[in-house]
């Protein structure tokens, strides 16, 4: 019985409501390292996601599901399966892969006109800014197009995952829209 | 902000879309994580009972990196189940699966490598590589012993790779492992991979053969049953070793296990060439016991030791000759259990315990059961033939049986008259002619009785009394009867008029013949009547006899046997499928889909080679042929090609050169009889029967000839 009323309420209150937040962006731009240098604080030795890593955290009394997705090729077309729901989209680009850049512009506005993720705040990572010849995220924003984007919220951070520079600041910008939006 | 409410209030609006599959969806992606849960329940619910959950794949697939055991085997269920309908969306898994084969739960550890190996999907094996290598290497011998399995499990998918990461290396030192079901499951996966590839790849040597049997004592019993498998090929070196075995597994004969019990039951039979034959006598009185407490089981085992304990006695009948009791029916029996114990029974039975076993038949052979009456009274007469001392009884019994006028009885009855007569001549004909003579054919429905019934009239026609009347009635329905009553009435006719010709007779053998040959369809019967016909009428009354009177051999048992190929193959694969199905595994058990195409390419292969050679040899043929038949076109044949491999022009002048040849081979034909008549009178009267008999027009002629004896019939031609 006890069990009833607190899901009840907890439906109410918006207790035990896990927020959902994707980390996506092409392969080796960083995104597993993010995951995990928020969830535990330590930079993880990691290998190239095939599949995904979901980790929750409890950030500001919220408790968040992170979900990381690898960002291969050949995963990328599976991105859309884990789109419902979403709360927020947190895009990483390596910002000295000057080369794709072009190809992450491309993922990011198509992954925009998804139905399912109109509603979904946007976060743009430029991250390892701690290498020499690193895109300013002002570059970054140009190159990949954020200005055109209407009716929706979003923020460009530099960041450096290894460094642990800017990751909080974004999260902290992200945590508030959607707390805006959700409350 | 305007459009975001917008956009809010008509979702607020929207009518949910409605259905399972939807509610199911909504569930997987639940914000709250207790109504996921409780979704993956309810969808492996309705995956159970057969519902087509497959199109939640990737929702459920999002849910398996939890920290919540219960649910992740739930979901690693699913997995396993619909793997197969979306073999792409499986890599999304390999992260998690990576990750959990890491995990400091042991049981996390394993659950992760096992369900890795049950998904069959190519792009999988890649991906198992490293958490395999890293698995078989655990501290926990839980996890150890899972991977083992996933290494015969990745071998069937991708041999290859196996091999080139040293997995079946790793599998037989794990032989070599401080835990007991560790080594169980290296030795199956090495036995299902050298069944599977038809290679030894485990070689036990006598320091395996110590470690294994060491091992046995402590194994689950599903290892013990591996272990003892891989056993079973073991070739001992010398008699003390052999001993070594037989104390080891001894034990094993007395585990609840039955698969335990008829496992070790193989390996001692397998060793039981090389011991002394005192030692064997001695072993075989120890399996006696263990076999007979197979028979306290529910009924289905009982089947399989049954079917297996009929292998046993046939190659060591000696074994459970004293424990005929435990084998008798049980009013509470199934059908299928009773017929194989009568089976079972007759062939334990001896001179000692004969007679109680032919009471207890006796019984049987007045149950409701039909099928029971029918294996009963089929086995008194096999135990009628194998035990002579006994067999006064057997008939006397039959002979009750007979005067009690169970109709159901009769057809099995003369069957088995037949073959008494056969194994007895003489002995019991008066209470079998009795019992003939007071009988109808109408009396007896099935095929095989009749015949019987046929058959004991014609060898014994001077007893049977109205044999004239019973002949007619038969012949009269000769046309509507199965070809194999036909061709034993044939018979019977042909000898009857040969022994004991009258009248009648000979105008139903007459009739007989004429149908046979010209109205029956069935090639055997017409082939037959024709060659008696020819027989007959050769004139040489004691060849006729000699080959038509020819006594049968005396019928030693009705018991049916293997062959002893077949029975060594069984004998080896005791307590497996084979052993119930009586054929050996090589036989039903298909090879892989490889196999199979390959050979039926190769074989496809082969046939076009053969063709052509064929065709090369006609070529080559004709054309010598035609160099030296053809003596009136000169010119053509310096024009004709050299005999080539595949020359068309070649082969269609073979073609014609074909024909000219075929017009003189059937010019031969013609002629050879002709000059064939000259030298050799036999030939040609032979010739002349078959002439005239395909002229005959059968049932005017035969009503014309009405009292012409045999002589006349055959004067006529």
């Amino acid at each position: 019985m006890g069990n009833i009323f607190s899901s009840i309420f907890g439906k109410l209150w918006g207790i035990n409501k896990d927020i959902r937040i994707l980390i996506l962006g092409l392969d080796g731009a960083g995104k597993t390292t993010i995951l995990y240098k928020l969830q535990m604080g330590e930079v993880v030795k990691t290998k190239p996601t095939i599949g995904f890593n979901v980790e929750t955290l409890t950030y500001k009394n919220i408790s968040i599901n992170m979900w990381d997705l690898g960002g291969q090729t050949s995963i990328r077309p599976y991105w859309r399966c884990y789109y419902a729901n979403t709360a927020a989209v947190i895009f990483v680009v390596d910002s000295t892969d000057k080369e794709r850049i072009d190809v992450a512009k491309k993922e990011l506005h198509m992954m925009l006109k998804e139905e399912e993720l109109t509603e979904s705040a946007l976060l743009v990572f430029a991250n390892k800014q701690d290498q020499p010849g690193a895109l300013t995220a002002a570059e970054v924003s140009k190159a990949l197009g954020l200005v055109d984007l209407k009716d929706r919220s979003w923020s460009i951070v530099a960041s450096s995952a290894i460094k642990g520079e800017g990751l909080t600041e974004g999260l902290d910008w992200l945590i508030d829209v959607i707390k805006e939006e959700q409350m | 902000m305007s459009k975001r409410l917008e956009l809010r209030l008509r979702k607020f609006f929207n009518i949910p879309r409605k259905g399972e599959t939807f509610e199911f969806r909504e569930g997987l992606v639940s914000q709250y994580a207790d109504e996921r849960k409780d979704t993956i329940q309810r969808v492996i619910a309705a995956m159970t009972v057969g519902k087509d959950v497959s199109s939640l794949f990737p929702d459920v697939l999002k849910n398996i990196a939890t920290h919540d055991l219960e649910q992740k085997k739930l979901v690693y269920l699913y997995l396993m189940n619909y793997a197969k309908t979306n073999p792409e969306l499986c890599i999304l898994a390999v992260n998690t699966f990576v990750q959990d084969t890491e995990d400091p739960n042991p049981l996390v550890r394993a659950l992760a490598i096992r369900t890795m190996g049950c998904i069959r999907v190519d792009k999988m094996v890649d991906y198992m590589e490293i958490p395999l290598k890293r698995t078989l290497k655990d501290d926990n011998p839980y996890v150890r012993k899972t991977a083992a399995i996933c290494v015969a499990k990745m071998f069937e998918l991708n041999s290859a790779l196996c091999l080139e990461q040293g997995f079946l290396d790793r599998l037989l030192e794990m032989i070599d492992d401080s835990n007991q079901m560790v080594v169980a499951n290296a030795i199956s996966a090495l036995t299902e991979i050298s069944k599977s590839t038809r290679t030894q790849m485990l070689n036990i040597d006598s320091k395996i053969l110590k470690k294994l049997l060491m091992t046995l004592n402590e194994c689950t019993e599903w290892g013990r049953i591996s272990i003892l498998t891989a056993l079973v090929d073991y070739d001992a070196d010398d008699v003390n070793e052999v001993q070594h075995m037989i104390d080891r597994i001894s034990p094993q004969l007395q585990h609840e296990n039955p698969a335990v019990v008829l496992s070790s039951i193989k390996v001692l039979i397998n060793q039981m060439d090389k011991i002394s034959e005192e030692q064997r006598e001695a072993l075989l009185k120890r399996l006696s016991s263990p076999l007979v407490s197979l028979m306290s089981t529910p009924p289905e085992i009982q089947y399989v030791a049954l079917k297996n304990i009929r292998i046993i006695l046939e190659k060591y009948p000696q074994v459970l000759s004293r424990e005929l009791r435990v084998f008798f029916i049980k009013y509470s029996d199934p059908l299928y259990l009773k017929l194989e114990k009568i089976d079972i029974m007759v062939r334990i039975a001896n001179e000692s315990n004969g007679l109680l076993l032919l009471a207890e038949l006796r019984e049987y052979s007045m149950e409701i059961d039909l099928e029971v009456v029918r294996r009963s009274v089929n086995a008194i007469g096999q135990l009628a033939i194998k035990l002579s001392k006994i067999s006064k009884k057997a008939i006397d019994v039959l002979y009750e049986l007979f005067i009690n006028r169970a109709e159901y009885v009769l057809d099995q009855l003369v069957i088995v008259l037949q073959n008494v007569l056969r194994k007895y001549p003489k002995e019991y004909l008066t209470t079998v002619i009795t019992i003939i003579s007071d009988l109808n054919f109408e009396d007896i429905n099935d095929a095989e009785s009749i015949s019987s019934y046929v058959w004991i009239i014609g060898e014994y026609s001077r007893e049977i009394p109205h044999l004239e009347t019973k002949l007619t009635n038969l012949v009269k329905q000769f046309q509507e009867m199965d070809p194999l009553v036909q061709s034993t009435l044939l018979t019977t006719i042909v000898k009857i008029n040969l022994t004991k010709p009258t009248p009648v007779t000979q105008k139903l053998l007459q009739q007989v013949l004429n149908e046979a040959t010209t109205e029956v369809e069935n090639a055997d019967v017409r082939d037959k009547a024709y060659i008696y016909w020819r027989i007959l009428s050769t004139d040489n009354e004691s060849l006729q006899k000699k080959v038509i009177l020819n006594k049968l051999p005396i019928l030693e048992s009705t018991i049916d046997k293997f062959p002893p190929l077949l029975l060594n193959e069984l004998i080896h694969e005791l307590s497996n499928l084979g052993s119930i199905y009586y054929k050996p595994a090589s036989s039903f058990i298909g090879t892989g889909d490889h196999d199979l195409i390959n050979s039926s390419s190769l074989q496809t292969k082969r046939l076009e080679e053969l063709q052509q050679m064929a065709k090369n040899e006609i070529v080559n043929k004709t054309v010598k042929a035609e160099n030296l038949l053809d003596f009136d076109d000169d010119e053509d044949v310096g024009q004709s090609p050299p005999p080539t491999d595949n020359g068309t022009s070649s082969v269609s002048g073979g073609a014609n050169i074909l024909d000219e040849l075929n017009d003189l081979f059937s010019g031969l034909s013609y002629t050879q009889p002709a000059a064939g008549s000259n030298g050799d009178t036999k030939n040609s009267a032979l010739f002349d029967l078959m002439n005239d008999t395909n002229t005959l027009s059968g049932p005017s002629t035969s009503t014309d000839k009405k009292d012409s004896n045999s002589n006349d019939l055959l004067n006529l031609f």
